[in-house]
């Protein structure tokens, strides 16, 4: 991926030699450093994580605060598995928890656009940037609300595709579904994405 | 294989999950049907925007909100025990935070 993310896959080992296994372990060993340590590594991530699928940061931030309290509460059970598919594991359960829950609100097409105000919160002074830039911010806001029509369980599988650059395997361990159904719905997700993001003009055209 | 039938390798051909004779055909259609190539194209811009997208991540106080949610009374570890880069990142707190 990117602007310099870790590869979501893969383990991070620190200066320190610390992988994410070797940190929960101490952690389970009562060592709230080693926590603190995995929540830096993951905050960002988790909070992408929650962000991309609620499209609203206040709400998003709740549910990266209760997944790492979900992973300090039940950190007793995790075993052999790669840590970072666990954690995206809880994540995704709580962000689709959510969606359940708060189906009837999310729905207000208020949700969609704040992905763009809060952009633009970020760029106090946009009359005075480059047009690349304001350019930028709109494309940010268009791809965020074309991924917010898409029902939750078609997105699921989209963000972990494309912006956790997660393989098949990866997505089946991540999200429970048998293969075939990861392949469909990612399949769904990007035919209706194409419609709203395949024509948009962008400068530099699609392969840059 | 006709235009139907090309549609669902189009996606397996984006991720790169087919074989070097799937590859032939699914190249061989599209360079003969602009249709499919047009389809092509807009996927891979859908795609190519998403993974263009930065990491939106919490506001700065988050690691403190964890701890401060914890069953019980976790203490907030010091910086010391903090890795270097987050002990930057306290100091740069204590000092405009
Ligand atoms: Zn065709």
């Amino acid at each position: 991926m990117a602007h310099g993310t870790p590869a979501v896959g893969r383990t991070e080992v620190d200066a320190a030699g610390n992988s994410d296994e070797h940190l929960i372990r101490r952690a389970q060993d009562g060592d709230t450093a080693a926590f603190a340590e995995l929540v830096r590594r993951y905050q960002d991530r988790i909070h992408n994580l929650a962000y991309r699928m609620l499209s609203r940061r206040e709400e998003a931030e709740d549910v990266a605060q209760e997944t790492f309290l979900h992973v300090y509460r039940s950190m007793a059970s995790f075993r052999g598995e790669r840590f970072s598919s666990w954690v995206y594991k809880i994540a995704s359960n709580l962000c689709l928890d959510y969606l359940r829950k708060h189906r009837a609100r999310l729905l207000s097409l208020d949700a969609p656009a704040e992905a763009e105000s809060d952009l633009h919160r970020e760029i106090p002074d946009s009359g005075h940037l480059p047009e690349d830039l304001v350019t930028q911010a709109e494309l940010a806001g268009d791809v965020q609300r074309a991924i917010a029509t898409l029902p939750p369980k078609y997105r699921l599988v989209v963000v972990l595709r494309h912006f956790y650059d997660l393989s098949y395997e990866e997505i089946v361990q991540v999200s429970n579904l048998p293969l075939g159904t990861v392949k469909t719905r990612l399949f769904r997700a990007r035919d209706l994405l194409r419609k709203r993001l395949g024509t948009i003009a962008t400068e530099g055209g699609w392969g840059a | 294989m006709n235009c139907r039938g090309i549609r669902q390798w189009l996606h397996s051909y984006l991720d790169a999950r087919v074989d070097p004779n799937q590859e032939r055909m699914i190249e061989r259609h599209i360079r003969s049907c602009a249709h499919c190539r047009r389809r092509l194209v807009e996927l891979a811009r859908a795609v190519n925007l998403m993974e263009d997208q930065q990491l939106v991540g919490p506001g700065p106080d988050f690691l403190r909100k964890v701890f401060a949610g914890l069953p019980g009374q976790v203490e907030f570890p010091s910086p010391h025990r903090l890795s270097p880069a987050a002990r930057v990142v306290a100091a740069w707190r204590r000092l405009f935070g």
